[in-house]
């Protein structure tokens, strides 16, 4: 019993970085239509930064995790001008290609700043740490990434459903055209998705680096196992891409440990192809009517 | 109002437009008619800026649209009401309908106040629209979403209203009630352009009518002259029906101009 | 005269080029162009999948790996020949695709991606955790040579001409696949699934053969990989999903519509980060930088721009093909590969038969219970206000929905639920309301595919020369010329059809249709946004057809078309069928009159 619990909580942990990430894929896929083949970067570049901020210059958490969301935001930005927009006219292969083609970059840019060392950031516990509660063993920044994920959750919720900016986003993904016909500024939703998209990336990075170390291969992983969430929940639903993730990071760690440790890394995939068979709108994807 | 003169425009290689010229006065309601592919919703996109025009001028109230963005143009009192509904799915027809007042943020810090107003005024035209607020835009009927459509295009304020075939796919029933809400808006002062494939009825209803065939302008005039005119009249079934010497052969040999009855 | 001589030197030229490489290269250059090589095979494998098919595949380096793994452990472990290897290699990638593409194809778009990029991860994980197979990391050294006789392909300057030999083979081959009725077949799903399965064309099937095909092809390469003179050595790190992704980025770097375009790509992008190794550490962020720059400053891939820097010197476009007389049998279908027994119909005979036919959406009764009876060598019209019913019969009678309840028949025979592209075969072709062309392929070539259930050459026949297949590929172009003379568009045959104006379009649309020798063609508003003239033009080929014994069923809000052409008129409102009979009865109706009017016009 208290090992399942233990699973679950690590399960949710993981989870939760997923469904950060997934969110950041559905979002951006919803606003231009492409899926992001540098989302993985999104993780990793912050990551690097937040390493930067608190190793190298040895600033204090608050104003160092403030900072990394700051330039993330800043990284959204330069990547939509970048990658995005010069292509935004063409068929979806180019602009795939041309993320492909960022991440190639971004990541042997940080090979070159960084080194092919792996950085371990100053972190508020330590990876080691745990407490106990009634005989179960658990990891305090397990803790902290569900408590996070959970506060960020509920901002988005906020953002999306109760302003002004989050129906005019929400509007711009369900149909451009008419958005625009309405006076909507489609192009700056979709900066400001991507902006986002890169926060929640860098909070998924803050979060994580300290049970992952930081390296240029970071994001990628992540990313694919998001990527798998966001189709396992229901590809373009914000609620699919959470429950996807959290589901996968308790079915990866269940699996792990009842059935085999050595293939922990497939089992999102065989998990994923299975749903793909069975169930291809996702487990927790709605339809939305053909009528529209 | 808003004037128009040979305007081209094309659609990837092909020109949708060859020669577009109309002009619409304030308060008028005008009708563009002709068949699928004529160029009818080609000319609304270049009026709201989302097709850019190769060719011709381009006027409303004196600014050039010919090179604005379409929020901008928004902005300037144009709402173009795209053909099929297009709400936004997956959000509320409250929603919706705020979105409509979108342009009008920006420049007006009492917008809340008056998008508040301007809703009443909108439930007043569409009581059903009331009840309807919280759901979800995509389970509303047709005749519903039409309305819909309609009153989040009147959210903001335009001086123009674009209607693209706002009857498509309407049972005949409901037809009779947007054609209705069209006249009623108009009454009110709103000046309408409008694109209808049931022509006998945008003829019925409006002052103006301007008839498109691949994208030239071919026969514009008095809406109820053009009502009375032979060879529209032929063209439709309504009057088919009606021609008792069903000598069908000669009409077709005779009909060179008429206007082919556009399609579902 | 003069260009002749011009090529033919410079196929000389390039030919000598080519055999002169190795002489040409330094030896690390060499190598690099021999991975080029190596690696132009899995993206000539993506071209089928993606270039031709339109499906997204991000295994193909799992395909690659499973090639070269089969390979590699035949030779080592059985002490097989490597030339029993490459085919092994290819037959084996070959069955995983289709092992792969039978569940996973009918996913779309990023669905499609997915399953593919987690197929290619779990083929990964298991070459490394198999360890007793694939001895996992340690990997697997590969000893045996390429040989013929003594003669052992050792060098790698040896094994250029080698790969050389093989990229050309099947580089040819995909070309020939291409140019056939196989490809024009991939070709039309990529451009229209709906619309290619309408044709008669088994899109499943086509598809899963796309896809083993393209497998077949990086097993190929993966087999050329694992021997490798200067390494022969593999491990399973190589053939990670990174390296999908360079596949597909070569493949659309180099232009993704061509097959010049993949090989190019693959040797270009190959020796690209060679080129910036002078930046030292920074090489291969530049080379991602440099992806995208190509992205966004060459639209048309690097063959783009070399097509369009040698556009003076290219020839022009072959001789238009002269039409075979062939006008008087359009509409009198030949037997096909169905072998009907009653196309022999006697005038007055029903081909088609719809019995109380409905089809539900949800709660939506867009068909509710119609029942009629189209005549032979008639044209029979259905008629209704909009959302009365009449596309949604259309697509019951043609295949594309099944029916709620209620029977199709088609010369006796019930075919209610059947595929389309079965349906084709049996004698039925249609057009649609929407245009449905393939935009991107020519006039011609669209109407060449709606030969696809008149013609049988299967992927042999495509790539080999054989004198049967080719002597119906030149049946199958002259017949389509004639389909597109008879709808009066012959100087557009090497247009493409995005190009045409839309009643040009419509009458391509017609002609495809009329190429697959139909029993039965359904048209669904063939005079929609026609100009006068043109409607005109459209009549008078109805009339034509008819009397060449063809039996039309057609939609259409043209009432002069349809009160002067049927014979006979169905009218639908609201899902039921309202009136039925001649155009004279069906004029004087006042359930119809009023289903059109509606009770009263507003007038302002």
């Amino acid at each position: 019993m208290e090992e399942i619990i233990q699973l679950l909580v690590s399960g949710l942990a993981y989870g939760s970085i997923y469904a950060l990430v997934a969110l950041g894929f559905v979002l951006i896929y919803n606003a231009v239509g492409v899926v992001n083949f540098a989302q993985g970067e999104f993780v990793m570049v912050p990551s690097y930064i937040a390493v930067v901020f608190l190793n190298f210059w040895g600033l204090p958490f608050i104003l160092a995790y403030l900072g990394t969301i700051l330039v993330a935001c800043l990284f959204g930005l330069l990547f939509q001008q970048v990658a995005y927009y010069p292509l935004r006219h063409r068929t979806y292969l180019p602009v795939i290609i041309s993320t492909i083609g960022a991440s190639i970059f971004l990541q042997n840019a940080a090979l070159v700043v960084f080194g092919a060392e792996p950085k371990k950031p100053e972190s508020i516990f330590r990876p080691g740490d745990t407490f106990e509660i009634s005989g179960i063993f658990i990891v305090p920044q397990y803790v902290l990434i569900l408590v996070v994920t959970l506060l960020l959750v509920a901002f988005q919720y906020y953002l999306f459903e109760r302003t002004k900016l989050g129906k005019q986003l929400q509007a711009t993904a369900q149909d451009k055209t008419t958005a625009q016909l309405m006076g909507i500024q489609v192009n700056h939703m979709i900066i400001f998705t991507f902006m986002y998209s890169a926060v929640l990336g860098a909070v998924a990075g803050i979060l994580v680096s300290p049970l992952l170390l930081v390296s240029k291969t970071m994001g990628g992983g992540l990313a694919l196992k998001a990527f798998s969430a966001t189709i396992i929940g229901g590809f373009g639903s914000v609620p699919g891409a959470i429950l996807g993730g959290l589901f996968l990071g308790i079915a990866e760690k269940m699996a792990a440990r009842y059935i085999s440790s050595a293939y922990e890394q497939a089992f999102a995939f065989i998990i994923l192809i299975v749903v793909l068979l069975i169930k291809p709108e996702g487990l927790f994807g709605e339809k939305i009517s053909e009528k529209a | 109002m808003l004037k128009l003169e040979g305007i081209a425009a094309n659609y990837g290689k092909v020109q949708a437009l060859r020669s577009v010229s109309l002009e619409v006065e304030t308060g008028q309601i005008v009708t563009i008619i002709g068949a699928n592919g004529a160029g009818k919703t080609t000319t609304f996109k270049t009026i709201s800026g989302l097709v850019r025009p190769v060719a011709g001028r381009l006027e409303f109230e004196g600014h050039n649209l010919a090179n604005l963005a379409p929020e901008k143009i928004v902005e300037l009192g144009i709402i173009h009401v795209p053909e099929g509904r297009r709400l936004f799915p997956g959000l509320s027809v409250l929603d919706n309908l705020l979105l409509g007042a979108t342009s009008r943020h920006k420049k007006n810090q009492k917008w809340r106040a008056e998008a508040a107003e301007d809703l009443e005024k909108v439930y007043k035209i569409f009581p059903a629209l009331k009840l309807l607020a919280k759901r979800l835009s995509w389970t509303l009927s047709g005749g519903e979403q039409q309305m819909c459509a309609i009153g989040r295009g009147l959210m903001a304020r335009p001086r123009l209203l674009m209607l693209d075939e706002p009857s498509l796919g309407l049972a005949p029933v409901l037809v009779q009630e947007v054609f209705r809400t069209i006249v009623e808006i108009n009454r009110q002062g709103m000046t309408v352009l409008l694109n209808e494939q049931n022509a006998r009825q945008a003829l019925a209803i409006a002052s103006r009518g301007y008839v498109l065939e691949t994208g030239t302008m071919v026969l514009s005039g008095e809406a109820r002259g053009l009502l009375n005119n032979e060879q529209i009249k032929r063209a439709y079934l309504g009057s088919a029906m009606k021609i008792k010497d069903p000598d069908l052969a000669e009409v077709v040999e005779n009909s060179t101009r008429k206007i082919p009855t556009p399609g579902e | 005269m003069n260009r002749k001589i011009i090529y033919a030197g410079l196929a000389v030229l390039i030919a000598a080029i080519l055999l002169a490489m190795p002489n040409l290269l330094d030896t690390s250059s060499l190598n690099t162009l021999n991975v080029g090589m190596v690696f132009a095979l899995p993206v000539l494998g993506l071209y089928f999948i993606l270039g031709l098919t339109g499906q997204m595949s991000l295994a193909q380096a799992a395909f690659w790996g499973i090639g070269a793994y089969t390979s590699a452990l035949l030779t080592v472990n059985w002490d097989w020949s490597p030339w029993l290897g490459i085919i092994a290699a290819f037959f084996v990638a070959a069955f995983f695709g289709v092992l792969l593409g039978i569940p996973t194809l009918r996913l779309k778009g990023h669905y499609l991606a997915m399953a593919t990029i987690g197929f290619g991860i779990i083929v990964g994980l298991v070459l490394l955790q198999w360890d007793t197979l694939t001895r996992g990391t340690d990997g697997i050294s590969i000893p045996a040579y390429f040989r013929i006789g003594d003669f052992a392909f050792d060098k790698i300057e040896k094994y250029y001409y080698l790969l050389l030999a093989v990229l050309l083979t099947l580089a040819v081959a995909a070309w020939r696949v291409r140019f056939s009725r196989i490809g024009r077949g991939l070709l039309a799903i990529r451009e229209n699934e709906m619309a290619a399965e309408s044709m008669g064309i088994n899109t499943t099937l086509y598809k899963v053969m796309a896809f083993s095909l393209g497998a077949g092809y990086a097993g190929v390469g993966g087999a050329l990989f694992a021997h490798l003179p200067n390494t022969r050595y593999i491990s399973p790190d190589t053939f990670s999903f990174d390296q999908s992704v360079v596949f597909l980025a070569m493949l659309v770097l180099g232009g993704s519509g061509t097959i010049f375009g993949a090989v190019l790509g693959a040797v270009f992008l190959q020796f690209l980060p060679e080129w910036l190794r002078f930046l030292d550490k920074g090489y291969l962020a530049v080379y991602g930088a440099g992806i995208m720059l190509i992205m966004v400053f060459l639209p048309v891939g690097v063959v783009g721009l070399i097509e369009q820097l040698l556009k003076p010197w290219l020839p022009r476009p072959a001789q238009l093909v002269a039409p075979a007389s062939l006008l008087s049998k359009v509409g009198q279908p030949q037997s096909g590969e169905s072998g009907q027994g009653s196309r022999e119909a006697a005038a007055g005979q029903i081909v088609l038969e719809v019995r109380n036919l409905q089809k539900y959406f949800g709660g939506l009764k867009a068909l509710d219970g119609i029942s009629f009876k189209v005549v032979k060598s008639e044209i029979h019209a259905l008629i209704g206000p909009n959302g009365s019913g009449k596309t949604t019969a259309l697509n019951v009678i043609s295949g594309i929905y099944r029916p709620t309840r209620g029977d199709v028949l088609f010369n006796g025979q019930a075919v209610g639920g059947k595929p389309p592209h079965r349906l084709t075969r049996s004698g039925l072709a249609r057009t649609f309301q929407n245009i449905r062309l393939f935009p991107e392929l020519s006039a011609l070539e669209n109407v060449m595919v709606g030969q696809h259930v008149q013609s049988r050459s299967n992927l042999l026949g495509a790539i080999l020369p054989l004198p049967q297949s080719q002597a119906e590929e030149r049946r199958i172009q002259q017949e389509a010329v004639a389909a597109l003379e008879f709808v009066g568009l012959l100087d557009k045959q090497s247009e493409l059809a995005k190009n045409l104006s839309y009643g040009e379009q419509r009458r391509v649309e017609i002609a495809r249709a009329l190429a697959a020798k139909p029993f039965l063609l359904l048209m669904d508003e063939p005079a929609a946004g026609m100009n006068p003239h043109e409607t005109e033009t459209l009549m008078d080929l109805l009339v034509k057809l008819r009397d060449q014994g063809l039996t039309i069923l057609l939609i259409e809000h043209d009432m002069n078309l349809v009160m002067s052409l049927s014979n006979r008129i169905t009218v639908l409102n609201f899902g039921k069928e309202i009136a039925d009979g001649y155009p004279s009865e069906i004029e004087r109706n006042p359930a119809v009159i009023e289903a059109y009017l509606g009770a009263e016009v507003v007038s302002a």
